[in-house]
């Protein structure tokens, strides 16, 4: 399961399943070590918030730091206000920090403001891609966007997911389509791709060898009627 | 074409431009700023006008004056921000101009919060402005339906000129869905009324107005307003049903309640009940048609709304006694439960 290292920042264009993968991961790195703190650093999506599954996320152990208000309080505004517990996260060593940033280079704005500490340790920062998003379909597009969330954070990227998926609708050809798009992105960047995520309900993998290792995920956002 | 995976607040947009919309204003507020962002990004690249006014009013009355000179236009808000925009809307009403006006509607009353409702149903069927009249109203449950009925919301608009509105909840508008995008239409629609110098010989005027001072003047336009709105409520009501000439139960719930309830219909069916399901699609004009499909010895029909009961109002108006009518809601822009739902729907069965 990739370099376990004590903080993994997840950052990418918004609506290409950030969430999503960061709270999967979050899961499964709790499964796999214990200590797992997840924060949610998004300031720009009001809904689909790590936030919103935090009940499940702690009943499993794992800590999860959002808004000073508070993860329940704070579903039904639109206020960033990050909490102080997040200084925590970077300064001490107690957990394995996931770091659930907000998309585009906007999102990532809010990270720069952890940056000093960042520099001084190991972390991974992973740069979620859907190829099936209509911004970011080619090398040059997700590009731009990688750029853009560099410039802003000053932090660099050091891996790539590959998440492309259609909800509910997804098949291999998706995935396929995805790993394309990642390899083509890795080619120029020189950047590997470290996982290429699917959903495990509707995809069956076989003997397709995706870039990177598979990862398994559930739907754990979406509510099961919509 | 190929399918995207697209927000309902990006779709609408798109959707909006691929219909040929030439004018964007409007005003940010969440669960709808995408939609808005999406429109200054993409709308000049089309050769469109985008421009964020400096309030919801402001918003309402370019729209009037770009839709006044015979642009396609649109304009896109969230719940208190629709309250603002009033004004505007009754005046188009008056003055006969056509428009879309999108609602991604959250919790109210007043600010409320930014989680999705479903409490501006009266504000968007009945119109909140004065006057005599009602708005043309859709409600998509899907994103691909969302592109849908933003492109038919403006044939509506230029066919009876008047604002034609698109009602989803905030769920609406954030939840992401693959979709397919028409490419653009340039639309040529004849309107010889319009205020553009081009339609009436020199010295005569094309008049734009919302002020009628003779009361014999106002009352021909109030007539010419009343068969407008006669024709719509008589061809273009638009609605799906599920199950429902078999069911015990039928639930009526429109937009992203809808899907809560279809999730219900599959529940009951694998306990071997009969559940059935109307959803208007166009809430005004209301599909009162529907529920004649309705047997004779339906238990109940229960309203499912994210409200404290406002649909319900049309559902009794439709069912006019043949059936008791009853109402589930939740509000404060908390969710529908569907197993709360089923048992409720069991209880009804049960006697209860």
């Amino acid at each position: 399961m990739g370099r376990k290292l004590r903080l993994t920042i997840i950052v990418g264009h918004y609506g290409s399943g950030k969430t999503e993968f960061a709270v999967n991961y979050a899961m499964k790195m709790q499964d796999l070590y214990g200590d797992v703190a997840i924060a949610d650093l998004d300031i720009v999506n009001p809904y689909f918030r790590t936030r919103e599954i935090a009940e499940r996320l702690e009943n499993k152990g794992i800590r999860v730091i959002s808004s000073v208000i508070g993860n329940k309080d704070s579903l039904s505004i639109s206020a960033p206000a990050l909490s102080p517990e997040l200084n925590g996260l970077f300064q001490t060593e107690k957990y394995f920090g996931i770091i659930d940033v907000g998309g585009n280079p906007v999102g990532a704005t809010a990270l720069a403001r952890f940056a000093h500490y960042l520099v001084e340790q190991d972390y991974n920062m992973y740069m979620v891609v859907n190829a099936n998003r209509p911004e970011t379909q080619s090398a040059d597009e997700v590009i731009a966007f990688w750029e853009g969330i560099e410039d802003k954070s000053n932090l660099k990227i050091n891996g790539i997911i590959n998440n492309t998926h259609m909800i509910r609708q997804t098949a291999l050809e998706d995935v396929r389509r995805g790993d394309r798009l990642a390899k083509a992105v890795s080619a120029r960047t020189g950047i590997p791709v470290i996982y290429t995520s699917y959903i495990e309900e509707m995809v069956e993998l076989g003997a397709y060898q995706t870039a990177g290792e598979p990862f398994a995920m559930e739907l754990l956002m979406r509510p099961e009627w919509l | 074409m190929a399918k995207k995976l697209m927000k309902g607040n990006e779709a609408i947009a798109a959707a909006a431009i691929s219909a040929g919309a030439t004018h964007f204003f409007g005003y940010p507020i969440t669960p709808q700023s995408e939609l808005i962002e999406y429109m200054a990004r993409e709308l000049p690249k089309a050769g469109g006008c985008f421009l964020q006014a400096e309030s919801e009013v402001a918003a309402s009355y370019m729209v009037y004056g770009a839709g006044g000179a015979g642009a396609r236009v649109i304009t896109s808000t969230s719940s208190p921000g629709l309250a603002l925009k009033q004004e505007g809307l009754t005046y188009m009403i008056s003055a006969g101009i056509p428009c879309v006006v999108v609602n991604i509607s959250r919790g109210g009353p007043g600010l409320g919060n930014i989680l999705p409702a479903q409490s501006d149903y009266f504000m968007c069927t009945r119109g909140g402005g004065n006057g005599d009249y009602y708005h043309p109203c859709f409600a998509p449950a899907s994103v691909q339906e969302c592109v849908d009925l933003v492109r038919h919301a403006f044939d509506v608009a230029d066919k009876y000129r008047m604002p034609v509105l698109v009602l989803g909840d905030g769920m609406t508008g954030q939840m992401m869905e693959p979709c397919e995008i028409p490419p653009r239409q340039e639309v040529k629609a004849d309107k010889p009324w319009a205020a553009d110098g081009n339609h009436v010989a020199r010295g005569e005027h094309n008049r734009i107005n919302a002020m009628d001072l003779q009361a014999d003047v106002l009352e021909a336009k109030n007539e010419d307003i009343q068969r407008r709105l006669k024709e719509i409520a008589e061809t273009e009501v638009m609605y799906e049903t599920v199950d429902v000439e078999d069911a015990d139960i039928v639930f009526v719930a429109y937009g992203t309640s809808s899907r809560a309830v279809k999730n219900v219909l599959s529940k009951a069916k694998a306990e071997g009940l009969k559940m059935g399901l109307i959803r208007p699609i166009s809430l005004w004009p209301f599909p009162t048609e529907a529920f004649d499909k309705i047997k004779k010895d339906c238990k109940a029909v229960i309203a499912v709304e994210q409200s404290c009961g406002q649909m319900v109002e049309d559902v009794r108006l439709a069912v006019l006694g043949r059936w008791p009518v009853e109402f589930y809601g939740r509000s404060g822009g908390n969710p529908i439960i569907p197993d709360d739902v089923l048992k409720m729907a069991k209880d009804i069965l049960g006697g209860k």
